[in-house]
């Protein structure tokens, strides 16, 4: 391989590598570190009607 | 087309002329230069050029040198298509000539020869066409193509009377390993047998020593080779990516479950747990689930800390319907959701499960949970695989494709005089 084939290939190997440990450890991953508001807000919207799950889904003749 | 070679030299009889300084043409063996060839009708230098090869190139073929003399472009009419080929005359001094057919990118060289007796006639080749089968030199011969054909323009100094509107028919043939071409012209309708071989790029690079477009092959050979060694490389990344995306998109361990009748889940939720998780860092999985049937519910899964703080959540409308259209009975459904979470810290959770029956046949289902871990992000690797799968399809049809100017193409003409 050319040099520049080279550090192409070798870039690539180190970005497999990096996206094997970001899929391991869950890098960029919503974390259980804090609570999470929107949880709630989420089911509120729901038994409101308010927001976008109710009549969403491609169901019953829709 | 009578081939024979005629006006030689005064001083040394060698038939064959190269382009010298100030459009003048001198004699290849000994330098005398000579008076332009007795010929009307040759062209005078603005014949454009499909290949490296030059007017006053030298060839070595054989053992033998030969002087690129000249060259005959033709042209056919056929099917409303018209197409156009070129030959370069290539002479040894003493009148021994080659021709080097440059057709659509391919090369091919051949030498005059008589055949055996027996080989077809003139008229044996009025029925010639493409798979008719003869009998040369005692090969079996296969034709490859026929046809009537028209000199275009001459340019150089061919040493026998060729000049543009001449016509005369061709028979291409095949066999044995070998290529042969019978010309008819004239009015006599007389045979002139060629044979020769297919030569590749640096076959003919190399017969007349051009080294700097031998090198630049090499050079785009090994560009090639790069290319497609990368390409290569892309795609056993991508199948690594790609399997890990499968096997991410498979289960893990389960370390936490549990389910409840729809109906039984009051307003405020079913909670579960705790469950101890320990894996932390790492990417564990939440699934929620049901086995609803001709119903929907609107479902919930959140993981929670012991005074009920939400940390995380997956929810989703999942419904499951059958029907019958045109086609006939259908099923579709959504039954699950599930979420990808990075567990901060080790230490118990609690599991929350709500249910939003959009029917009421929906009450009479379950839904289910699961904490899996050991689980990988699919996404990355997805999205990597996928992308890796197209650079190495680019670089690896790119590397066999070789697709890249070639030097010559950016080369002047040498013959200097002629032109059409």
């Amino acid at each position: 391989m050319s040099p520049g084939h080279r550090i192409g290939a070798a870039v690539l190997l180190a970005l497999l590598a990096v996206t094997w440990l970001a899929s391991v450890y869950g890098w960029g991953l919503r974390s259980t570190a804090v609570a999470d508001a929107r949880i709630r807000e989420k089911r509120r919207s729901v038994r409101t009607g308010s927001g976008g799950y109710h009549g969403g889904g491609p169901r019953f003749g829709k | 087309m009578n081939r024979q070679p005629q006006h030689p030299c005064p001083t040394c009889h060698g038939f064959a002329r190269v382009p010298v300084a100030d459009r003048q043409f001198a004699c290849a063996r000994c330098g005398t230069v000579l008076p332009p060839l007795p010929y009307v009708g040759r062209g005078r230098g603005n014949l454009s050029h499909l290949s490296p090869v030059r007017i006053g190139m030298k060839a070595r073929i054989g053992g033998k040198e030969f002087h690129c003399v000249g060259r005959i472009r033709y042209v056919q009419a056929e099917d409303d298509e018209t197409y156009y080929w070129e030959e370069w005359v290539l002479l040894n001094p003493d009148g021994d000539a080659r021709y080097l057919e440059f057709d659509e990118g391919k090369w091919t060289l051949s030498e005059p020869f008589q055949p055996a007796p027996g080989a077809p006639s003139a008229g044996e080749f009025s029925i010639a066409a493409e798979g008719v089968r003869y009998t040369v030199d005692g090969l079996s011969v296969t034709v490859t193509d026929a046809g009537a054909c028209q000199v275009k323009t001459v340019e150089g100094e061919i040493p026998w009377p060729v000049a543009p509107g001449d016509r005369l028919r061709y028979v291409d043939m095949e066999g044995g390993g070998g290529f042969f071409s019978a010309e008819i012209g004239g009015d006599d309708g007389a045979v002139e047998w060629f044979r020769g071989r297919r030569l590749d790029d640096r076959a003919v690079y190399t017969l007349f020593d051009l080294r700097e477009l031998i090198a630049d092959l090499d050079r785009r050979a090994a560009a090639a080779r790069s290319r497609r060694s990368f390409g290569l490389l892309c795609l056993a990344v991508a199948l690594a990516a790609l399997i890990g995306w499968g096997v991410a998109r498979g289960r893990g361990r389960v370390v936490a479950q549990g389910s409840a009748a729809i109906a039984n889940v009051p307003q405020e939720g079913t909670r579960f747990g705790p469950y101890r998780l320990t894996a932390a860092g790492r990417v564990h999985r939440l699934r929620v689930s049901s086995n609803l049937s001709q119903s929907a519910a609107w479902v919930q899964a959140v993981i929670e800390t012991e005074d009920a703080g939400e940390l995380f959540d997956t929810a989703g409308e999942l419904w499951d319907e059958t029907g019958y259209d045109d086609e006939g009975r259908w099923h579709e459904y959504r039954l699950q959701s599930q979420s990808d979470f990075r567990l901060a810290r080790e230490g118990d959770v609690y599991v929350r499960v709500y249910a939003e029956p959009d029917t009421a046949a929906a009450a009479a289902g379950t839904v289910s949970f699961a904490i899996e871990e050991g689980v990988l992000y699919p996404t990355y690797l997805g999205s990597f695989g996928a992308l890796s799968l197209v650079l190495g399809c680019v670089f690896f049809l790119t590397g066999a494709a070789g697709a890249t100017q070639q030097t010559w193409q950016g080369m002047g003409s040498r013959g200097g005089a002629a032109g059409s």
